[in-house]
């Protein structure tokens, strides 16, 4: 039998758009240590997100709504600590408007 | 909309830093020191002194900054900074062992409005080395809260790549210290206003 989740009992999703210098890779690696990080301190469970490149230097963080404020902070720890050049562009609940914000930039 | 406190390394790089901040919502920003000659429109002077310069040292203080903050190294310089009408605001401070701020503490700042200051730069580099000192930020907080005070969280950045959307500051506030959204918004938004608004210095002095 095959059921339907009605709209309001999926899980939100958030796409964080961003601009940085770093690789794909790069950027993968240092925010998953940054997010183990900061869960080992504060005792958090673990938080998954994904990375799509939209162009060059534009990515999106494409995570669960519960994750986001502890990737704009895992994003806080790289700017202040590693000293790495990472701007949020903006926060959006759909792909598409997202993918608007990326095109906007500078 | 929101609000913020800058520490500029150079008076140069504080054109600059205002332009960032502007453009990522920011209408009012505290600068920490002297360098804001003639005086910027959304701009309001900060100065960070020390327990033991209170109260003689901080006459002329007080006339040419908006806000006073003090960060004390222990509970006693604490307990003297709040004692003093001069002073608006305490900066938190990071004790591994024990908070250095207390309910007396509070009691007495909010007898002046005053506030609690986050500097979050800060916090980020002490968090790593000593996540104990969490815990002391956190039980400051709760007594600033339960107290009235305001607490502030604002970034103290030095450099132009440190200033970070108030969005950022908001979801720290969250994930750190388990307060909700609104609640964060405010500490970002309504009380650093608050802190520089006549109608406080109506409240406190009787005039404007």
């Amino acid at each position: 039998m095959k059921f339907k989740i009605p709209v309001d009992m999926k899980e939100r999703r958030r796409y964080i758009c961003i601009y940085t210098k770093l690789s794909k890779g790069e950027l993968i690696g240092c925010l998953k240590k940054a997010i183990n990080e900061l869960a080992g301190i504060k005792g958090t469970g673990f938080h998954k997100f994904m990375i799509i490149s939209i162009a060059r230097d534009k990515y999106i963080i494409k995570a669960a709504e519960p994750s986001v404020k502890a990737i704009l902070t895992a994003v806080l720890t790289l700017v202040y600590e590693d000293n790495r050049v990472i701007s949020i562009i903006g926060i959006s609940g759909t792909l598409r408007k997202a993918r608007e914000l990326c095109e906007h930039l500078l | 909309m929101y609000s913020d406190i800058l520490e500029p390394k150079k008076p140069e790089d504080l054109v600059s830093m205002e332009r960032k901040a502007s453009s990522l919502g920011y209408d009012m920003l505290g600068v920490i020191g002297e360098m804001l000659e003639p005086k910027s429109k959304g701009i309001f002077k900060v100065a960070i002194i020390k327990a033991s310069d209170l109260p003689l040292g901080t006459r002329h203080v007080r006339r040419s900054f908006d806000l006073i903050a003090v960060k004390p190294d222990s509970l006693e310089d604490a307990r003297k900074a709040t004692d003093s009408k001069i002073v608006d605001a305490i900066i938190t401070t990071y004790d591994k062992r024990r908070p250095n701020f207390d309910y007396i503490c509070a009691k007495q700042l909010k007898r002046n409005e005053g506030s609690l200051i986050i500097p979050v730069r800060q916090l980020m580099s002490y968090i790593k080395t000593n996540p104990q000192v969490l815990r002391s930020v956190k039980i400051e907080l709760e007594i600033a809260i339960k107290t009235g005070i305001y607490p502030i969280i604002a970034s103290f950045a030095s450099d132009l790549n440190e200033i970070v959307p108030p969005r950022i500051l908001i979801s720290f506030g969250e994930f750190f210290f388990d307060l909700d959204r609104n609640q964060a918004k405010m500490y970002v938004k309504d009380f650093p206003k608050y802190l520089v608004s006549q109608e406080r210095k109506l409240k406190l002095r009787g005039v404007v």
